[in-house]
């Protein structure tokens, strides 16, 4: 356990180190999402009617950082198969490295950002005007799950680099994979909308119960109508649905790993 | 006498029909301490070979063993007990030279004293110190190469693999390379070198095998494997290109295999037979065709013969090993 401990520090302390070397990923995972909530908030704030009141801008906020926080299948998706050609992988393959260090250590580093991604649109939707609750544990803890379902999502794209292996797959594939995911839920519009099975299709998707859980968290309108099973249950869903996605990612990923040593 | 790497029967087939890298019965035995070199073309299967024993890949068939333990059941154990420079510099670009050491010896588990002394030293040993704290994507090809190969030497390990270290390289860092390659052993270091460098085999290694389509196909000191090709070679090269064929056909009579073509370098050799009167008779021969030569020569077969003669271009051209000797 200690070995594994201390292999994961090293292997996440050089994470880190990219991270700080290539500020454009912190800035990117900043000014987007900020963009976006200013952009959606402002654009289709006077149109979208959230039914119980509030206003679009504070309903999208929450949204848009669950989005960002998917969005870390592709950047450590990418990252893993950067590190596959550039023959850092066999270097680490040849180490008496845990395994799981190496993987999970990535995944742990790269969903950092969605922390940015939180600390840049709050502040923002305030000022526009969109009243969010900011009560500092509801605000850490609504970090937290998103940080929870960053690491999921990149576990996830850990798995798939290593599966996928080549940069321009990744990219073609990754998004066309995660758009139902997303557009199918409650981050960019409310469910009231939809016909019947689909909206039960959507509430149960794991993106709307992490961005219902946050909403919650921060006060934010959530344009609920009927207290459903997985409405009541967001939280215990959410928290739940990352976890596993860890685990299994981490899993799966660690057997390609092990199998990841082909000749180019 | 201690084995340092063990392989038996290895093989590897990659999927589909392709047989490029495949391996069709490795046979390796590589005593402790010693350079063994693993010579052959592209494709003849010396990066499968060196990536099954460094347990980065399984072989489908086969046994092998390094510093005693088995790469497939122990791999662990052997992780602790190598290092390995391949082909690609193996370091991370974004960190700086001296931290790539430094998470290279924490993840061999060196503890935190012993990573950063040893770091620094091998900074010092491959003359890295003054770019220790720059990006590695700043350095060239050569520092490149030294970082990766200070990479493989920061936990000391008692078996070394090399694939390929100086493919690239310029002279200096090479002979920087090979410096430290022979400083190892001395250390007794067992080193399994793979190459592309005739010379390189010929410089470092005790033993060399050549391998050719995934299997072993001649292997022996480097002074044996001359002797297999025969003793000394006529060396012929035509002024003009046009002449080759007929440079060929007339050489051709001197000996009872196949004369070596040399095509870019318009050389055609054959042993030599019958000392001054073979070279007399061979030069009274090439001026009745008319055949205008641009250089005659008498030496020792290159290791470019030896490797010609032993790889795939021996299935065409047979050296027949007693006919020179």
């Amino acid at each position: 356990m200690t070995v594994f401990l201390s292999d994961l520090y090293a292997i996440a302390g050089r994470h880190v180190h990219h991270l700080v070397r290539l500020p454009e990923k912190l800035i990117g995972f900043t000014v987007m999402p900020v963009a976006m909530v200013l952009g959606l908030g402002i654009l289709f704030g006077g149109s979208m009617r959230i039914s119980g009141g509030g206003e679009y801008g504070a309903y999208v906020a929450a949204g848009v950082i669950t989005v960002m926080a998917v969005s870390t299948v592709a950047v450590s998706a990418l990252g893993v198969v950067d590190d596959l050609q550039d023959g850092m992988f066999d270097r680490l393959r040849s180490l008496p490295v845990d395994r799981t260090a190496v993987l999970l250590g990535r995944a742990l580093v790269d969903s950092l950002p969605v922390a940015m991604s939180i600390v840049g649109v709050l502040p923002a939707a305030w000022i526009a005007g969109w009243p969010l609750g900011l009560g500092v544990p509801e605000v850490l803890a609504a970090m937290g799950l998103e940080l929870l379902l960053g690491v999921g999502c990149s576990s996830l794209g850990v798995f798939i680099g290593l599966t996928i292996r080549n940069a321009e797959a990744v990219t073609s594939v990754v998004p066309v994979c995660l758009l139902p995911l997303t557009f199918l839920s409650d981050a960019f519009v409310p469910l009231d909308g939809l016909p019947g099975w689909l909206r039960t299709l959507a509430s149960w998707n794991p993106v709307t119960a992490v961005t219902r859980t946050v909403r919650d968290l921060l006060g934010a309108p959530s344009a609920v109508t009927e207290m459903s099973f997985p409405v009541r249950h967001a939280p215990l869903i959410a928290v739940s649905f990352c976890l596993v996605l860890t685990v299994v990612a981490i899993l799966a990923a660690t057997r390609a790993y092990d199998r990841a040593g082909t000749v180019r | 006498m201690d084995i340092a790497i063990q392989a038996e029967g290895l093989r590897k087939r990659y999927g589909g029909k392709e047989i490029k890298n495949a391996l069709n019965g490795v046979d390796l035995i590589v005593p402790a301490g010693t350079v063994f070199g693993l010579l052959g073309p592209n494709g003849a299967g010396k990066t499968t070979t060196v990536r099954i024993l460094a347990t980065l890949l399984t072989a489908d068939e086969g046994e092998a063993s390094v510093a005693g333990f088995d790469v497939r059941r122990q791999s662990k154990e052997v992780r602790r007990r190598i290092g390995l420079t391949g082909q690609y510099a193996a370091v991370d670009e974004r960190l700086t030279g001296r931290e790539n050491l430094r998470l290279i010896g924490t993840l061999y588990h060196l503890g935190k004293t012993a990573t950063r002394a040893r770091a620094d030293e091998l900074l010092e040993l491959l003359d890295l110190t003054d770019a220790a704290n720059r990006a590695v994507k700043t350095y060239s090809g050569g520092m490149r190469r030294r970082l990766d190969l200070a990479a493989s030497l920061i936990a000391e390990p008692p078996v070394l693999f090399l694939d390929e270290p100086t493919t690239g390289l310029d002279l200096t860092s090479r002979l920087t390379l090979w410096d430290v390659i022979r400083t190892q052993v001395g250390r007794g270091v067992t080193v399994l070198l793979t190459t592309q460098y005739l010379e390189e085999a010929d410089q470092l290694a005790d033993r060399i095998a050549v391998i050719d389509d995934g299997a072993v196909v001649a292997e022996g000191t480097p002074d044996q494997l001359k002797d297999r090709v025969g003793d000394d070679r006529m060396r012929v090269t035509a002024a003009k290109v046009e002449d080759l064929t007929q440079l060929t056909k007339v050489l051709g009579r001197f000996t009872s295999d196949q004369p070596l073509v040399d095509e870019e370098q318009r050389t055609v050799s054959v042993p030599m037979t019958d000392g001054i009167g073979g070279i007399a008779s061979v030069a009274a021969e090439l001026a009745a065709a008319g055949i205008p030569v641009s250089d005659f020569q008498v030496s020792r077969p290159s290791m470019d013969e030896v490797f010609l003669s032993l790889t795939n271009k021996a299935a065409t051209r047979p050296v027949n090993e007693g006919a020179a000797a």
